[in-house]
């Protein structure tokens, strides 16, 4: 086991860790509103039920959860909790982001292809957001590779096997 | 869609939407600390094989879904979006948050079952506390959304979220 950051300064270290956290916070109303959205589509006749729906809900929420879990690390670590596995879980955690994010357009598409012109407004503004949210998602990813540099790629080799865990 | 007809928001309301958004705030902080714990409980070695890993962070990232989606209709409500439609948006998104609680501490107990190295043990109860932690939360905003909608039109839009994710009877 490694030390959470070794052979990095403090000062290094809490500047791309406050970096990343910003990026997120900025893409933190839009993840909100989507979420929301999201689950006021269980209540459209002609969604709530569509093709598509439930795999863009498990992106939705997934990349609810990938916010919520980087944040937390970058508070425990700044609160002054030495974690072992830190940079496996930063990587982790923005490869699953990076994953989530492709998922998302294809399984809306699909979700709003039969909704009808009443729910246009609630589509457009969705579509919108997720533009937004999957900006914040790759400078979160610009600024994880740069703050790790060569050890982006070996933390993301042995996180690999978890990677390919079959998600429901 | 004919619910969607934009309401007025009163004064009175409006204090108590802001009340209910500021408990959404300590709420986050408490969701992404938990979160966090269960990303180090799925990486850790003496963890990441466990049974029922995968049911139990796909409840947890409901909890989070729960949450946003929550702070995401409190938002909506602030602007001309505020509408019966709305409104039952929230008590959904809020009740999502609730359920899949239930079910994230039902599963932990499962993953727990499997787990023997000391590291993952501490992991474990870390994560019952912030569950704890989270059930204190999710009392408080219920507290919040019932005095925003008022006691029975709460209750009234409950039962209707239940009805809708439910067979009719006979």
């Amino acid at each position: 086991m490694t030390s959470t950051f070794t052979g990095m300064n403090s000062n290094q270290r809490d500047f791309y860790l406050e970096a990343i956290d910003n990026t997120l916070e900025k893409g933190l109303a839009a993840k909100e509103v989507v979420c929301s959205i999201t689950t006021g589509f269980r209540d459209i006749p002609s969604i709530r039920t569509a093709p598509g729906l439930n795999p863009y809900h498990a992106s939705v929420a997934d990349i609810g959860y990938g916010f919520d879990a980087v944040r937390g690390t970058i508070m425990r670590i700044h609160q002054g909790e030495s974690i072992s596995l830190a940079k496996d879980m930063l990587v982790f955690e923005l490869d699953t982001l990076r994953i989530s994010e492709k998922q998302l357009n294809p399984n809306f598409e699909l979700a709003v292809k039969g909704a009808k012109p009443d729910t246009f407004y609630l589509i457009e503004q969705s579509r919108y957001l997720n533009c937004q949210i999957a900006e914040s998602i790759k400078e979160a990813i610009r600024l994880g590779k740069a703050f790790l540099g060569p050890e982006w790629k070996i933390s993301h080799a042995r996180i690999q096997n978890i990677q390919a865990i079959p998600r429901l | 869609m004919p619910n969607s007809q934009p309401m007025e928001i009163s004064m009175e309301d409006h204090q108590h939407l802001m009340e209910w958004w500021k408990t959404t705030e300590s709420a986050k902080i408490v969701v992404q600390h938990l979160i966090s714990l269960i990303s180090e409980l799925r990486l850790h070695p003496e963890s990441s094989h466990a049974d029922g890993m995968v049911l139990f962070y796909r409840a947890a990232s409901e909890i989070s879904y729960g949450y946003a989606g929550t702070r995401g209709c409190i938002r909506r409500a602030f602007t001309s979006e505020y509408s019966y439609t709305l409104r039952k948006n929230m008590v959904m998104c809020h009740s999502f948050a609730h359920k899949y609680s239930v079910d994230t501490k039902v599963l932990l107990e499962r993953v727990a079952k499997q787990i023997t190295g000391p590291n993952a043990l501490q992991l474990i109860d870390r994560i019952r506390g912030e569950l704890i932690e989270n059930d204190v939360m999710l009392n408080e905003m219920a507290k919040r959304a019932q005095a925003f909608f008022g006691k029975e039109p709460f209750q009234t839009i409950q039962m209707e979220v239940k009805q809708s994710n439910t067979l009719p009877r006979e």
